[in-house]
C-alpha cells in the first residue's frame, strides 16, 4: 500500500465511522486508530483496493475496540456537513444527517453493507470481499439498509 | 417467497444513494493533522529501513530515531503556511525550469521529492521564474507561474507537514483535500499536502477556484509528482 495515498481516503473513512460510531469523537478515535494499525503493520495491497482494505481495518478495529457494545444514540454534534464538488444540491444537509442517524440505528449487517456501498463508495464486488460476505449478500442487504434510511428521509421530509 | 415492492421503491433507493454519495461530514482538520503526520513517521522509518548505506546499523540508529522523533518535538522555529504564503510577493532569483523530459505535465523542478506541475498547456500558467529560501528552520522552493497579467507562487516546504490555518475553508477535489483562505493583503491561499510535504499556492486571482483546480489537477490520474 502506498502511504501517500493514505490521507485520500481520510473523508470517506472518517463518514464509514461517523456512520457506525454515532459520535464525532469516537469517529475521530476510530480513524486514527485504524491508520495507526494501518501504518504498524503495512500490507501490499492490489491498485485501486486501498479504500476496501481501509474500511476492513476500520471494521475491525471498531470491533476489536468494542465500540458496539457501548454505543450511544446519536447525538447532535457541530460536525460540519459539506457537498462534495459537483454534488446534487438537492440533497441537502438535513437529509444527509437524517440519513446518517437512520443508519446508525439498522442493524449491523445492514449498516455494514449501505457503509460499504453508500458512504464509502465501494462497488458490490468490492464491499464483498471488505465484509466477507457474497456479493448478493451486499445487494439484497444493501436494498433493504436503503428502504429503512428512506423511511426515515420520507418522515424527516413529512 | 416474494416480497412485494414498496412504491417508488427505485427512487427511494436513489435518492438514499445519492444524499450519501453527496453530502458528508468531512474529517476534522485536527485528525487530517495527526494522520498525516503519523504517515510521514511511518514514511521516514520506511525510507531509513531500505537505506542500504543504513541498513548495517538500522537496528541501533532507526530505534534511536524513532525515540527521538516521538520524545523531543519538533521544532518549526517561525515556520508558517502564512510565511511559504509569503514567499509569492518576492522577486524570481533562477530562471524558469524547462518542462521535464518525457513527462510534458511536470517541470523539470523537484523539491523533496515533489515535482513542479506544468500548467501551461492545460492551463495557459507559464512557468516564469523560481527561489529558494528558508522559512524558519525549514527549505522552501518556490516557482512563479503567469497567466492573462496574473502571477502566482507554488512553493513546497521541506519537512514534516505544516499545520493549517484554523479558519480555512476545506475542498476535496480528485482526491486532493485543498484548505482555502485569504490572507490581509487580499492574496487568495490555497494548502494542500503531496508527497508529505506541504504544498502552499497563493497570489492575486479571480476565483480561488483557479487555485483548487490547478492545486488539483492529476492530469485524470495520468501525472505522478512524487514518482
Amino acid at each position: 500500500m502506498d502511504a501517500t495515498r493514505l490521507p485520500d481516503h481520510m473523508d470517506r473513512l472518517f463518514r464509514a465511522a461517523y456512520a457506525l460510531c454515532g459520535t464525532r469523537h469516537d469517529a475521530e478515535d476510530l480513524v486514527q486508530e485504524t491508520y495507526a494499525r494501518v501504518l504498524r503493520r503495512p500490507r501490499f495491497v492490489r491498485r485501486h483496493g486501498d479504500l476496501a482494505y481501509l474500511l476492513r481495518a476500520l471494521r475491525n478495529t471498531w470491533i476489536s475496540l468494542a465500540r458496539a457494545a457501548t454505543a450511544v444514540p446519536m447525538a447532535p454534534d457541530s460536525l460540519e456537513f459539506v457537498a462534495e464538488p459537483g454534488g446534487d444540491p438537492a440533497a441537502g444537509e438535513l437529509d444527509a444527517r437524517a440519513a446518517y442517524t437512520a443508519i446508525f440505528e439498522l442493524s449491523p449487517p445492514l449498516r455494514d453493507a449501505i457503509v460499504a456501498v453508500d458512504v464509502v463508495g465501494l462497488s458490490y464486488k468490492e464491499a464483498a470481499r471488505a465484509l466477507e460476505v457474497r456479493s448478493g449478500t451486499v445487494r439484497s442487504r444493501l436494498f433493504r439498509a436503503r428502504e429503512q434510511v428512506a423511511g426515515q428521509l420520507e418522515a424527516v421530509s413529512a | 417467497m416474494s416480497q412485494a415492492l414498496p412504491p417508488n421503491a427505485y427512487e427511494r433507493q436513489r435518492r438514499v444513494a445519492r444524499t450519501l454519495r453527496d453530502v458528508g461530514p468531512m474529517a476534522p482538520p485536527a485528525l487530517r493533522a495527526r494522520i498525516e503526520e503519523a504517515i510521514e513517521r511511518a514514511e521516514q522509518r520506511r525510507r531509513r529501513f531500505l537505506s542500504p548505506q543504513r541498513l548495517a546499523l538500522a537496528g541501533a540508529l532507526a530505534s534511536a530515531a524513532i525515540a527521538l522523533a516521538i520524545v523531543v518535538p519538533g521544532r518549526d522555529g517561525d515556520a508558517t503556511v502564512a510565511a511559504a504564503a509569503d514567499l509569492s510577493l518576492g522577486d524570481m532569483s533562477m530562471p524558469a525550469p524547462k518542462p521535464a523530459a518525457g513527462r510534458p505535465q511536470l517541470l523539470a523542478a523537484r523539491f523533496e521529492d515533489v515535482a513542479f506541475p506544468n500548467w501551461g498547456h492545460k492551463f495557459g500558467w507559464h512557468a516564469v521564474g523560481m527561489r529558494t529560501d528558508d522559512v524558519g528552520d525549514r527549505r522552501a522552493e518556490t516557482v512563479f507561474y503567469e497567466h492573462m497579467g496574473h502571477q502566482i507562487g507554488y512553493t513546497v516546504v521541506s519537512g514534516r507537514p505544516l499545520a493549517p490555518p484554523d479558519d480555512a475553508t476545506h475542498v476535496s477535489k480528485n482526491g486532493v483535500h485543498v484548505l482555502l483562505y485569504r490572507d490581509p493583503d487580499g492574496r487568495q491561499v490555497a494548502v494542500f499536502r503531496r508527497g508529505g510535504r506541504t504544498c502552499v499556492l497563493s497570489g492575486h486571482v479571480m476565483s480561488r477556484h483557479t487555485l483548487v483546480k490547478l492545486a488539483s489537477w492529476k492530469g485524470d490520474g495520468a501525472v505522478d509528482f512524487t514518482a
